[in-house]
């Protein structure tokens, strides 16, 4: 998405190695993604989904 | 020792020859070139990651691989808001900024390569519908995958 779009900024973070963001997000799981670091999403989830949640989350 | 079997090299070299057709730079943020290391903060996949991009660029001549030390330059890493190592950030024809935090090691190798060609060619297999979703975002996101390598 964010090869798309100049408003997004994708990170991949290896969650083992900063330990602090695990606790900060609630991490139980993996991948979790996070959106605005407000928004939290579980698993894979279907892209149209996604994407409705991302523009959702920007809206506000 | 190199982390990248023959069989991994030649396969990779394949992929990259076939589908890295454009420039990508890989900004590669590490530590402990600086004299000064921080106690506090010690990178334990800094090297490993810094040799796994080193052995990557060879398999290319696509890919520029640009090191920069988070403490020794402090500013370009606030520039690029780069607050933990290793950080990767790719830059090609994509339109925003993708990164990657820690070692993309095991599964995540595979999302390395795929950043790489993604960045390179700066398109996407995104749906129509979504793409045009994104075109309509109002304000900046900010995604934050997290994963582990196994």
């Amino acid at each position: 998405m964010a090869i798309e779009s100049p408003n997004v900024t994708a990170d991949v973070i290896e969650a083992s190695e900063f330990p602090e963001l695990i606790q900060r997000y609630g991490v139980r799981g993996v991948p979790k993604t996070m959106i605005n670091a407000t928004e939290g999403v579980e698993g894979a989830v279907p892209e149209p989904a996604f994407v409705g949640r991302v523009v959702e989350v920007a809206k506000r | 020792m190199p982390l990248l079997s023959d069989d991994d090299r030649q396969e990779i070299e394949k992929l990259f020859t076939e589908r890295l057709t454009e420039p990508v730079t890989v900004h590669f943020f590490t530590q402990g070139a600086s004299p000064l290391p921080v106690p506090s903060h010690p990178c334990q996949t800094c090297r490993e990651t810094g040799d796994l991009l080193a052995e990557l660029s060879e398999l290319s001549n696509k890919i520029k691989i640009v090191t920069h030390d988070l403490v020794a330059e402090a500013d370009e890493a606030k520039r690029q808001g780069i607050e933990r190592v290793p950080a990767l950030i790719f830059e090609g024809k994509g339109r925003g900024k993708v990164r990657y935090f820690g070692i993309p090691a095991g599964y995540e190798f595979a999302v390395l390569l795929e950043a790489l060609l993604d960045a390179s060619r700066g398109t996407t297999s995104l749906s129509p519908a979504t793409k045009e979703q994104l075109a309509k975002l109002p304000k900046p996101v900010h995604l934050e995958v997290l994963v582990t390598p196994t």
